[in-house]
């Protein structure tokens, strides 16, 4: 006989233990399925982890066939089972019906009841309905489309129903201020909130909203389960798309393992899958764990198949039942406009850029997959982006602000070709084109009273153009500036720096860059122009930094525009295809074709991490291939 | 301290062995104590025991207990006449051994085995052996004495299996196992260590993926033996490595299902014999689909694939997992479960028909054949659909290559425009032949 029996203490695992005549058969073809997991054991037990355990029931099904072997299944695992069982019948029952005006009826009865007075929008009602149905749900709306409100509104409806006693939020520290108002202002009695900071922070029994960061679930990982699993909790991930790496993340692990503890499980995001379809494979997994092979199509576990159109199709069809999504559309925001500014690079610019190509292409070897040979891809990707934009740059290497994944060493210059001589003349002789665009788009808004906002993904982009414009006294954000007060009382931080863009009119230009602004913050008020200074190939920065000017609050005759800054021939294009592509795979997969009108420059509009994903490196080596220096 | 375990006779001759010897100590690098100089000493060929724990051997013997239906044969008394006599035979059986003894007898032995203190041999078998078969078979009297490091009478079993992972790696001993050996020398140190893969992988000087993926396809080796039912034993795959790493890499990845028709497929092929150059056409996620409908088309077969209908027990995996669809999926369980119930030279009834299983296997084997061969031509057809634009796309690759190219090579010296406009006009005639 071979038992099998859930722990959840701690990080969840199964205990598999073989006793009495075991046929060896059987007990090689677990031990062979379940190797990838294994965590200790001895020769007639092996301990695994749950999730691959989980994975693996089919064998188990399969082996009792072949063998005859008889399995055992201890009492926790056995509950385990059943509410794996129950989830997947509700998930079916569940699948598709229409949202009748008796269901929004009923909904506006029992959100009265649990004490929820907050008015929800007639698409936030009707997704609320949908929520409801499943056992575990997303919501993939956009950004503004509230969707903290609604999941607060889950948790109003779910505990008044008695199915969960209260609610964990693990989100991004940006995102806790908001929390914190809605837990207020939704209720007629406030709820009591409590943000986790740490294993000291007291966390009284009464808390109904324990709040906390996506790191602080990895290092106080005891502590928050434990929140979890003394009473029936609602786990919600927000920007959840923070975890997409999975098991293979610190944070994704932690989060996963967390799934076991939790009564109901909800995702919030509203990008939910930049790199394409097998992001979502770790969202799935949280929501039903052990489940989520049965629900995606195998193709979405390729990492490399992301956004081939068959995968997109079926992995679409796959999920829909499983997630509600309002889009930009349904807020009925005013219209965007792009204008992408494609020019040539000036004569020494251009000379230096073919030079790094050149000297790049050379040495790199084209088939090599090895890690070493990506990270350096990744590093000359980042030369590339600097030589397109300021080459200027290419001489200082990575400033301690920057996206970590952006870090890198200044560029060797050994002295035996012409780079050297070309950038100690650059300065003296050029100023990059793309630099006196935003400083003429700066001018321009500044004398009608307007403000702008420049994105760029290098720290000493935002230094240089910040000595460039100084006239127009930018307000600066990147990772070196600190989002809370230091000891210091003249630190200058982040929502100063905010606030100085929105109220001091002398402050006509924002400086930022998007690891480090891109989520929960608000400009739209104040501005309503963005200029792309270098884009990466990171899809959640291109889209969540649109949504700071662009979301729900605009008035309806404003006009919300994106300056995209390209250099013809160079890397820029790559990023501008890829971005374009990942956009559309999301549109695709969230049945969202306004995406693409919203996100993306239509056809007619233009002139004519490491950030770096590992299938972003083939589209960095064909740049390399197809670079033609003729044209450049 | 004595330790009791040890043959005390033998300890005593070797002791006075070592006090008649002249004080000769030398470094072993791979044994894992801190005072690593052991005493040297030559002793008698014949004198010498094999060790029988040596996993070099393991899987051999576990074919050797097998057949003579004696699970103890190499433990009940390891150092005794009949466990060595076979251990000898092992030894001498393995490949190379011709070799090892010539090698022996032109140049000697060139470095010292290695003996626990009762004179049981830890490193060195094979030397020894072809030492010994030198010595008793061929009088060559040079071969008499063995060099040998001795180990301290409180070794103790982890310390020599550590020494003995420690030796394997090296790269000299490397060849002397088979992977099968390997294997399971790794799935003991993973049950030693407490089933820790990066424990696993520092032994072996290997990386985690490396060590699990050896241990896994072991995994399959057992499941093979255990339902050929005595038929299969672990040395009998020892030449088919190949079969089990590409097996092993075409299921990584693939969904459960296409992952359990292939192993199937792969697992009915291997037990009735058929050969793995066949059963690669069967890497396709309907294999079990194909083998099935093959076993369907032979009357004295089909009720095997239906044989466990009313075994079908609803429970709570059918009811996380949802209800099975073995018939359309082409579900070979009920054959391997037959073939794991039943052993050889049995008969057995088939719809009142009593058929010997030699038989059953040999009607297996030649559905999954057929199988195979119907998926290769099917292939092959594929292959032709698509062969001239493959080709073309590749002589495109070159053209461009040719174009990139031209520039420079045109300033050489020894470049020859004539040669080049012969070429050209070659393969533009050749351009206008596929046009048509």
């Amino acid at each position: 006989m071979i038992s099998f029996e859930l722990y959840r203490q701690d990080r969840p695992t199964v205990l598999v233990e073989r006793s009495g005549e075991t046929n060896p058969g059987a007990w090689a073809m677990i031990q062979e399925a379940l190797a990838r997991g294994a965590i200790s054991g001895s020769t007639d037990r092996t301990v695994v982890h749950a999730d691959v355990f989980l994975a693996e029931l089919d064998v188990l099904r399969a082996l009792r066939a072949i063998y005859a072997e008889s399995l055992d299944f201890g009492p926790t695992l056995r509950i385990h089972l059943q509410s794996m069982a129950a989830d997947r019948r509700a998930r079916e029952t569940a699948v598709g019906g229409g949202v009748e005006l008796q269901d929004l009826d009923d909904l506006d009865d029992e959100l009265r009841m649990a004490g929820f007075v907050r008015a929800l929008k007639p698409f936030q009602r009707e997704n609320l309905v949908r929520v409801l149905r499943l056992p575990h749900a997303a919501d993939f709306s956009v950004p503004g489309a509230g969707k903290t409100t609604s999941a607060l509104a889950s948790f109003a409806v779910l505990r008044g129903r008695g199915a969960v006693d209260r609610l964990m939020v693990v989100a991004p520290i940006a995102a806790f201020e908001a929390w914190k108002e809605e837990a207020g202002a939704c209720f007629g009695e406030a709820l009591d909130l409590v943000i986790f900071r740490g294993s000291d922070t007291f966390v009284p029994s009464g808390t109904d909203v324990l709040v906390s960061n996506y790191h602080r679930v990895a290092s106080d990982y005891d502590s928050i389960r434990r929140f979890v699993a003394s009473a029936r909790t609602q786990v919600v991930l927000d920007e959840a798309h923070r975890v997409k790496r999975g098991p293979e993340g610190v944070h994704g692990r932690a989060v996963l393992d967390l799934a076991y503890a939790a009564s109901r499980r909800d995702v919030l995001t509203g990008t939910p899958a930049p790199q394409g379809a097998h992001d979502l494979v770790a969202l799935v997994k949280f929501l039903y764990p052990g489940q989520d092979r049965r629900i995606l199509p195998q193709s979405a576990y390729h990492e490399s198949l992301g956004r081939d159109p068959r995968v997109l199709a079926d992995t679409q069809t796959a999920i829909r039942s499983y997630f509600v999504r309002t889009p930009k559309s349904a807020l009925r925001l005013p219209p965007t406009t792009f204008d992408v500014v494609a020019r040539d690079m000036p004569s020494i610019q251009s000379a230096i850029y073919d030079a790094l190509v050149g000297r790049y292409r050379s040495t790199l070897s084209l088939s090599d997959r090895s890690r070493h040979n990506m990270r350096r891809l990744g590093r000359i990707m980042m030369y590339l982006l600097e030589a397109a934009t300021n080459p200027m740059l290419l001489n200082s290497g990575s400033h301690s602000g920057d996206d970590p994944g952006f870090s890198h060493p200044p560029i060797e210059l050994s002295g035996d070709e012409t780079v050297p001589d070309l950038l100690a003349q650059y300065g003296r002789f050029e100023t990059p084109w793309k630099y006196e665009t935003v400083n003429s788009i700066v001018a321009d808004a500044a004398a009608n009273g307007e403000k702008v906002l420049v994105w760029t993904n290098f720290v000493r982009n935002i230094q240089a153009l910040s000595r460039y414009l100084r006239e127009y006294n930018p307000a600066i954000v990147h990772g070196g500036v600190p989002s809370q007060q230091g000891p210091s009382a003249d630190t200058v931080t982040r929502d100063m720096e905010f606030n100085r863009f929105r109220q001091d009119s002398s402050c006509s230009v924002l400086l930022a860059n998007p690891a480090a602004c891109g989520e929960g913050v608000s400009l739209h008020h104040w501005c309503h122009h963005a200029v792309y200074l270098d884009r990466s190939f990171n899809a959640s920065h291109f889209l969540q930094s649109q949504d700071r000017i662009h979301r729900l609050g605009l008035a309806a005759d404003t006009v919300t525009t994106f300056t995209l800054l390209i250099s013809r021939g160079t890397i820029d294009e790559t990023v501008d295809a890829r971005l374009i592509e990942k956009v559309e795979a999301l549109s695709t997969l969230m049945d969202d074709p306004g995406l693409v009108q919203v996100a993306l420059p239509s056809a007619d509009e233009g002139e004519d991490g490491t950030p770096v994903f590992e299938d972003d490196m083939t589209a960095v080596l064909a740049h390399f291939d197809g670079y033609d220096e003729s044209t450049a | 301290m004595q330790n009791p375990v040890l043959d005390h006779e033998r300890v005593e001759y070797l002791v006075a062995r070592q006090d008649s010897s002249p004080d000769n100590r030398r470094l072993l690098p791979a044994w894992p104590r801190p005072d690593k100089e052991l005493r040297q000493v030559d002793l008698e060929v014949t004198w010498l025991r094999f060790s029988t724990l040596n996993h070099r051997t393991r899987s051999e013997q576990m074919r050797i207990a097998d057949q003579q239906n004696r699970p103890d044969l190499f433990t009940a008394d390891p150092n005794g006449e009949e466990a060595q006599t076979q251990q000898y035979q092992i030894l001498a059986d393995q490949e190379g051994f011709e070799d090892l003894k010539a090698d022996l007898k032109a140049r000697g032995q060139q470095q010292p085995a290695v003996v626990t203190a009762e004179g049981v041999l830890i490193n060195g078998n094979r030397r020894t052996a072809a030492l010994r078969s030198l010595f008793c078979e061929e009088d060559h009297q040079p071969s008499r004495y063995v060099s040998c490091l001795i180990l301290p009478a409180d070794a103790n079993v982890r310390e020599i299996v550590d020494l003995e992972t420690e030796l394997q790696i090296a790269r000299e001993f490397k060849e002397d196992y088979t992977w099968v050996n390997e294997a399971l020398l790794i799935e003991e140190i993973f049950e030693r260590e407490g089933k820790d893969w990066n424990k696993v992988a520092s032994r072996m000087h290997k990386d985690v993926s490396s060590v699990r993926g050896q241990f896994e396809k072991l995994q399959q080796v057992h499941q093979l033996v255990a339902l050929s039912k005595g038929s299969r034993h672990h040395a009998d795959f020892v030449d088919n490595e190949s079969a089990f790493t590409e097996l092993t890499k075409h299921v990584q990845g693939k969904s459960a299902e296409e992952a359990a028709s292939v192993r199937a497929a792969y697992f009915l092929g291997t037990l009735t014999g058929v050969k793995y150059r066949t059963l690669r056409h069967l890497r396709r996620p309907d294999a079990s689909q194909r083998v099935r409908n093959e076993l369907q088309n032979d009357p004295s077969l089909r009720s095997l694939l239906d044989a466990d209908d009313e075994q079908q027990v609803t429970d709570i995996l059918d009811d996380v997992l949802g209800p099975s669809d073995d018939q359309q999926s082409g579900d070979l369980t009920s054959i391997l479960s037959y073939m794991a119930q039943h052993g050889q030279g049995e008969e057995v009834d088939l719809d009142g028909m009593k058929v010997a299983t030699r038989d059953l296997r040999d009607s297996i084997k030649q559905a999954v054949d057929n199988a195979a061969e119907d998926a290769h031509g099917e292939d092959m057809d594929q292959n032709a659909v698509a062969a001239p634009v493959r080709h073309l796309d590749l002589a495109a690759n070159h053209v461009r290559k040719a174009a990139d190219a031209l520039p420079k090579a045109r300033v050489l010296q020894d470049w020859s425009e004539e040669a080049y406009v012969k070429q050209l006009s070659r393969f533009k005639a050749m351009l206008g032949r596929l046009d048509a």
